[in-house]
């Protein structure tokens, strides 16, 4: 999963901070240290508690792997699907994140703007979250039936949250002086909203999107528990039917990989926005 | 010479939320400033000193009393009251020109004609070659430029000024105060200028004012007799020692308790 931490107050890392820790060789060694001892302990000790249903040995994940993404489509189950799934769900990943952020921030954005607005939508949203979004998958599927509605309903109802909030945080925060310089400067409370409030609240509402996206992904897997025929969640809870190890251990790899690749975009734009900023 | 700005019985109350607790930070306070006039506010801190030019801005409404400008009652903020912060407030997603160009700006002046005159106050204000930069990429010192050269491109008849220099580290400090002396030769308009530096205030204005504790009234209005164009070499002369006590002394007064 995408790391979630909001990127203006990063934290140097301890051996930044406290000057030790060696040459930047000697701290990706060490951060290799657990991964290795971990497969080690796979190759050698797990044989004597699991049984090779279990936990299949790393060779074995890993031909798994090799032919669900480089496999010929020959119509041999999980050989070269990997394509397919992972188009499915990124359509529906899409498409739930951008109902979520089309409803997410201008809801966020009224909410923080408008004491009427913040007055009628701020407890039900308080209401709504408080309800786990597992707990809207029975609905869901009475409302949509199995497959890709249901998913994207359940995205969208995932990602909306952080984004909504993220928004609404980001407008209530504004350094109040900026508002009062730019009424100062002759700027009409619409003026101010517009050329000032907004670009203010700019960063809080990609950090929104951020979470959102992450959120989103973690849906992705849950609405496709739902019962679709293709995506990575889908395959991932019929590899147990097809009696596939291999297969559940290879896309949670894959799955946890592509969450922090979908995340690079949206840091760059980030990064990109913070640079022009006082923080 | 009827004032530009008058503070007529102004008071201010602040009310805390949840203790319900009011605080008085200013107290019918009466006071008149001249067009022109460079006049610096000094007191001990909370008393109201931010208080008097907010409501001055149109920013922040006195609990009782008025403030008029140029003989009308000042009811919100316009451009022709500029502010200066002591944070600067300048605006991060704009350049130094940009954010000098937003007086103008969302005035309706022409994009052309207020980046002309956003260059000539930012080199007026000595930051010719950092048009481009970001606020991040400035100092703490020329980011108060920018938001003086800000203020100034709206051309104000009256520019306050809120410890504009408060959060900068001494030198930068007497840098800005020289900078400020020299735009004061070019900009003739009424600048209230608020400190609690007695040297930065008598080096500075026409006129100091010192304000009690709170709730803030006027214990004491000197005019600071001292020729211009000024440098801080003023700081030795007689004149300026003079002022320096009598306004201490003030401060002093101003600072006991009185039931």
């Amino acid at each position: 999963m995408a790391a979630l931490d909001p990127p203006q107050r990063q934290p140097r890392s301890a051996a930044v901070r406290w000057g030790i820790g060696g040459s930047r060789f000697t701290r990706i060694a060490v951060g290799a240290v657990l991964p290795l001892i971990i497969l080690l302990l796979w190759q050698f000790w797990a044989p004597h508690v699991f049984t090779s249903f279990q936990l299949p040995s790393p060779a074995k994940v890993v031909e798994g792997a090799n032919t669900y993404i480089f496999g010929p489509r020959n119509g041999v189950q999980y050989s070269g699907t990997f394509v397919t799934d992972l188009w499915a769900s990124l359509q529906r990943v899409i498409g739930g994140f951008l109902v979520g952020a089309l409803v997410g921030v201008p809801v966020g954005l009224a909410v923080g703007f408008s004491r009427m607005a913040a007055a009628l939508l701020e407890p039900m949203i308080g209401l709504l979250r408080s309800v786990p979004g597992i707990c809207w998958l029975p609905l869901a599927l009475i409302w949509f039936g199995f497959g890709t509605p249901s998913a994207v309903f359940l995205i969208s109802l995932g990602s909306f949250f952080p984004i909504a909030l993220s928004t609404i945080q980001g407008v209530r925060f504004i350094e109040p002086n900026l508002i009062r310089a730019a009424r100062t400067l002759g700027a009409s409370t619409l003026q101010a909203v517009r050329t000032v409030a907004l670009p203010a609240s700019i960063p809080s509402v990609l950090n929104g999107l951020r979470l959102g996206l992450a959120y989103s992904w973690i849906y992705m897997i849950l609405g496709e528990f739902t019962g679709v025929n293709e995506g990575l969640g889908a395959s991932l809870l019929l590899a147990r039917e097809s009696l596939r190890p291999d297969i559940i251990i290879s896309l949670m790899v894959l799955i946890g990989l592509l969450g922090v690749l979908s995340d690079a975009p949206v840091q760059w734009l980030l990064r990109r926005v913070f640079r022009t900023d006082v923080r | 010479m009827s004032d530009l700005v008058r503070f007529d019985g102004v008071s201010k109350e602040f009310t805390d939320a949840r203790s319900k607790n009011v605080t008085k930070a200013l107290d019918r306070l009466d006071l008149g400033i001249a067009e022109s006039q460079f006049v610096c506010v000094v007191g001990p801190s909370g008393c109201g000193k931010s208080t008097l030019l907010s409501a001055a801005a149109g920013i922040e409404p006195p609990t009782t009393g008025k403030v008029w400008f140029d003989g009308e009652a000042v009811t919100g903020p316009h451009h022709s009251r500029g502010m200066v912060f002591q944070d600067g407030a300048v605006f991060p997603w704009l350049t130094a020109l940009e954010n000098v160009c937003y007086g103008p700006t969302v005035r309706g002046m022409g994009k052309k004609e207020a980046t002309a005159k956003a260059r000539e106050v930012l080199a007026a204000v000595g930051l010719s070659g950092f048009e481009s930069h970001y606020p991040r990429q400035l100092s703490g010192g020329m980011r108060q430029r920018v938001a003086i050269a800000r203020s100034l491109a709206n051309e104000p008849r009256l520019l306050l000024m809120d410890e504009p220099f408060g959060a900068l580290d001494a030198q930068t400090r007497l840098t800005l105060q020289d900078l400020l002396l020299r735009v004061r030769e070019s900009y003739r308009g009424t600048v209230l200028f608020v400190t609690h530096d007695v040297d930065e205030a008598i080096l500075l204005g026409d006129r100091v004012v010192v304000l009690s504790r709170r709730p803030g009234r006027v214990v004491l209005d000197l005019i600071v007799d001292l020729p211009r164009p000024r440098t801080s070499e003023v700081e030795m002369e007689e004149t300026f020692l003079t002022i320096k006590r009598q306004v201490r002394e003030a401060l002093r007064g101003g600072t006991e308790v009185t039931a």
